[in-house]
């Protein structure tokens, strides 16, 4: 039958139960075996939803360690034609399915120790428990809040450095100027408009997508915050001032991040690139971040407590351990308002080939050796010289022309039907984020 | 001098649970008669019916 403490108001009583908990040993482990992983993890656990990017947070994980997003791209139209009808009937068409994979990448865990005297003293007095317990709770909880969000603020500002968010000149010159934060709120409030009309050129994929005003999320410095009301700002957005302070998240700078705490959190990640001085330098120029609620994908996959006793040196270890994804969704849209930003001149592509047919680059000498085989296709996009690489290399593929529904490419891998009849094939290729497109012919007979 | 359980909310800011219910959670969570038994004994605690609380 469960029991309630009955406090006097007087310090014996706290001293009483203190000597009862503390009389044998099996009892005071468990007294503070329990303290530790019931009470303090569970008020530690709802204090880590409470935090400032609480919003982001998707869910917790309870099974498996990764996030497979899926996105199906719309349907490509076609027109009405009898007379293709019979040669196209039963040709294949895939749906355009994007996948991503959001891992786990961050491992960490808070330790602290209790002595002896510590564990006794606690029962000094009501207010002596009350400290103890909550400088245990509140050393963790803390620590946890502000490494969510450096970690959150370090994804989301190497996602804008790795073109996994749209760059858009934000029309500003970082000035500080009221000027200067208008121009950024113009800027803003035309791209929340344009967020709401479906369109592939906001987010990292390339895929149609939309946002709808309620779903946007806002990130600005606090000196952007501070240079106007929030009822000019909101009605910016076309939102009522409550709802915009719930959609509005701010940071101290993007350009400031605590880098000895940073590389602490990722010590065992290989992922993990700090910031150069020529990053934070561009970053010192991002003056927000605009995009769809689910834009970020954080998830928590473990989080727990663990103690032990050391009966050498009398005293508590206990970790709190948590593990989680923090990552961001190629398919949803995100911008990046930039001071004087410029979009690089759209590049050029070339189409080198390598012919399954001779296990070379050398082309078959009889044409339909192709058939049956395969051709893979590697580009290179250039722009001003230099050739891109990453997300700005990213490329979608094509292929037009076949009359068999077996002949299609994936990744720049063309495979030809066996009993292909077109006499040619034609591979294009799409740089994602510029949309220029390179072409290639394949004879077949 | 005296001081006041009952009153007696956690510093941690926006903990709202008292060190006594702190105390009382974490005795019932360790599901240890004997220990509950020598607290009522005491006088220190009361059993509560678990029907009353529903």
């Amino acid at each position: 039958m469960p029991i309630a403490i009955k406090p006097r108001n007087d310090t014996q009583s706290i001293h009483e139960i203190g000597a009862i908990v503390n009389e044998y040993t099996p009892t005071r482990n468990a007294f503070w075996n329990t303290l530790l992983n019931r009470i303090a993890l569970t008020i530690v656990k709802s204090k880590d939803w409470d935090t400032d990017f609480r919003d982001f947070k998707k869910g917790e994980l309870t099974i498996g360690e990764s996030i497979e997003e899926i996105f199906v791209n719309l349907a490509r139209p076609h027109a009405f034609n009898p007379d293709v009808a019979e040669k196209e009937v039963f040709k294949r068409e895939y749906a355009d399915v994007r996948v991503a994979f959001h891992k786990l990448n961050y491992q960490i865990f808070y330790k602290n120790s209790i002595s002896e005297q510590e564990s006794r003293a606690a029962f000094v007095s009501w207010g002596a428990l009350s400290d103890f317990v909550s400088s245990i709770i509140q050393s963790m909880y803390t620590a946890l809040n502000y490494d969510y969000y450096c970690m959150v603020k370090y994804a989301i500002c190497r996602a804008v450095l790795n073109n996994g968010v749209t760059a858009v000149a934000s029309g500003s010159t970082g000035n500080g100027s009221e000027s200067d934060y208008k121009a950024i709120v113009t800027t803003a409030k035309a791209l929340a408009n344009k967020f709401a009309i479906m369109s592939p050129n906001y987010n990292q994929s390339g895929v149609y997508n939309a946002t709808r005003p309620s779903d946007l999320r806002i990130i600005m410095t606090a000196d952007m915050d501070a240079a106007f009301d929030v009822n000019v700002l909101a009605s910016a957005f076309n939102m009522d001032k409550a709802e915009f302070v719930g959609r509005r998240y701010l940071v101290d700078s993007f350009a400031q991040h605590d880098m000895a705490r940073l590389a602490q959190l990722f010590e065992n990640d290989e992922n993990y690139t700090p910031f150069t001085a020529a990053e934070l330098e561009t970053l010192a120029t991002l003056d927000c971040v605009m995009f769809d609620k689910d834009w970020t994908m954080i998830y928590d996959v473990l989080m727990e407590f663990e103690d032990i006793r050391n009966p050498q040196g009398l005293y508590y270890n206990y970790c709190l351990h948590k593990w989680g994804i923090i990552s961001v969704s190629p398919f949803e849209n995100a911008v990046a308002l930039i001071q004087g930003y410029t979009a690089p001149a759209a590049p050029t592509g070339t189409l080198a080939r390598f012919y399954g047919a001779t296990n070379s680059a050398t082309a078959p000498t009889n044409k339909k050796d192709n058939l049956g085989s395969w051709i893979e296709f590697t580009p290179t996009w250039t722009s001003g010289g230099a050739a891109l690489t990453g997300e700005d290399a990213a490329t979608t593929w094509a292929v037009s022309g076949n009359e068999n529904g077996g002949t299609r490419i994936t990744d720049g891998i063309l495979r030809i039907a066996s009993n292909e009849t077109a006499a040619s094939l034609t591979v294009t290729a799409t740089n994602v984020r510029f949309g220029t497109t390179v072409t290639a012919t394949v004879a077949l007979a | 001098m005296p001081s006041k359980p009952s009153n007696d909310v956690l510093q941690a800011k926006d903990i709202d649970l008292t060190t006594v219910d702190i105390l009382t959670v974490t005795i019932n969570e360790m599901n240890n008669p004997s220990l509950e038994r020598e607290l009522v004994d005491a006088g220190l605690a009361e059993y509560v019916n678990e029907s009353e609380d529903n």
